[in-house]
């Protein structure tokens, strides 16, 4: 396009605008029915949604530091702080919690109360274990891999009681990440 | 004027609806589109796909705009697509359009917006011009509309994507669906 470069200004510093919660949980839901439809020819639902996910966070992971106006993280801890507060607070409007994990030193937890995304879902008994926040670890994993902090990144949820279901979404990263971490 | 009326229940309404960035709706799509485009391959079929999700989500779209808005009756196709361009725009994606008549007898109006949420940030590559990155959109009022029994075609004539100033999209009344109410005697 001849006009590519101004558009690109354009675009990126557009004024902040809302659109209703219902017109993105309906398109998510779809998503997540295009997803079950796949399903079927043998990709999992979860899987599926990741993939979806992942593609989001390549593209966050230039945009958001623009727009936060930060440099880019390179340690693991601030790359995780700054996903678990900017771009939730981004995407969900909400941050996250933090947490590393005791067991292991490559696994690092991010966890939401009442995540957006599964807030009109309901899993039905037959799909065990399955938790639409696959989408935003896909988000995370995007994010993560392409700011070079490879790692793989699941969603999982925590029953806290017959009502309350919490998100955990479980980061795990590679070796090379932690030892390039410790010869810092 | 009636006009107005609709576009002040559109603000109304929309204000009283909890809200998230734009921006999420905008990337989720797009990952959506590609997502396709990968799966699939082909652009016919891609639209094809948008048009029948669009379809799925305008069937229960419009229970919830129904649900959340005051709008009993329209007199006219004419006064729909203005509540279609006032309020549901509005309440669900936060624009308004224009309405104008094309054609009064064939019942062809159209819709005519600046801002698209769904295709913030997009630009279509060469290869794929003949993707209509919009057609869910269509969907959504062909679907929305088929459960008042209501058949329309709709279609994008301009899309801000293949160059064009501004996005317009043409609603064209097929047939109203009279109820039928089935007399039981006659079995």
């Amino acid at each position: 396009m001849e006009n590519g470069i101004y558009s690109v200004e354009k675009e990126l510093n557009k004024a902040k605008r809302d659109i209703s919660l219902s017109a993105f949980s309906i398109l998510f839901s779809e998503i997540v029915q295009y997803c079950l439809y796949k399903s079927k020819k043998g990709y999992r639902l979860e899987d599926a949604l990741h993939e979806i996910g992942l593609r989001v966070g390549y593209k966050l992971s230039e945009y958001l530091y623009y727009k936060n106006k930060m440099k880019r993280s390179i340690t693991i801890l601030n790359i995780l702080t700054f996903i678990s507060k900017h771009v939730w607070k981004y995407l969900f409007q909400h941050s996250s919690d933090l947490l590393k994990s005791q067991d292991s030193i490559y696994e690092y937890m991010i966890c939401d109360k009442n995540i957006l995304l599964n807030k009109y879902i309901t899993v039905p008994k037959d799909y065990g274990n399955i938790n639409c926040a696959s989408f935003a670890a896909g988000i995370v994993e995007g994010f993560l891999c392409s700011s070079e902090f490879q790692a793989e990144v699941t969603a999982h949820t925590i029953y806290e009681n017959e009502q309350n279901q919490n998100t955990t979404i479980l980061v795990k990263f590679y070796p090379e990440v932690i030892e390039r971490e410790k010869n810092h | 004027m009636s006009k107005d009326k609709y576009q002040k229940q559109g603000d109304a309404i929309f204000a009283k609806l909890e809200k998230v960035n734009s921006e999420l709706l905008s990337l989720t799509y797009g990952a959506l589109v590609s997502q396709l485009l990968k799966d699939l391959e082909i652009v016919d079929e891609v639209n094809e796909q948008l048009e029948k999700m669009g379809h799925n989500i305008g069937t229960r779209l419009i229970e919830e705009f129904l649900a959340k808005s005051d709008i009993s009756f329209c007199e006219d196709f004419e006064e729909t697509v203005e509540v279609i361009a006032k309020v549901a725009f509005k309440m669900f994606l936060g624009i308004t359009g224009t309405v104008t008549c094309i054609n009064k007898e064939s019942n062809i109006y159209s819709i005519i917006f600046f801002n698209n949420p769904l295709s913030d940030f997009v630009e279509l590559p060469k290869s794929l011009s003949s993707l209509n990155y919009c057609s869910l959109l269509c969907g959504v009022v062909k679907g929305a509309l088929k459960q008042i029994r209501i058949t329309v075609s709709c279609y994008f004539v301009k899309d801000m994507l293949k160059g064009d100033d501004y996005y317009e999209m043409y609603i064209q009344l097929q047939d109203i669906l009279k109820e039928e109410i089935l007399n039981d005697e006659e079995q």
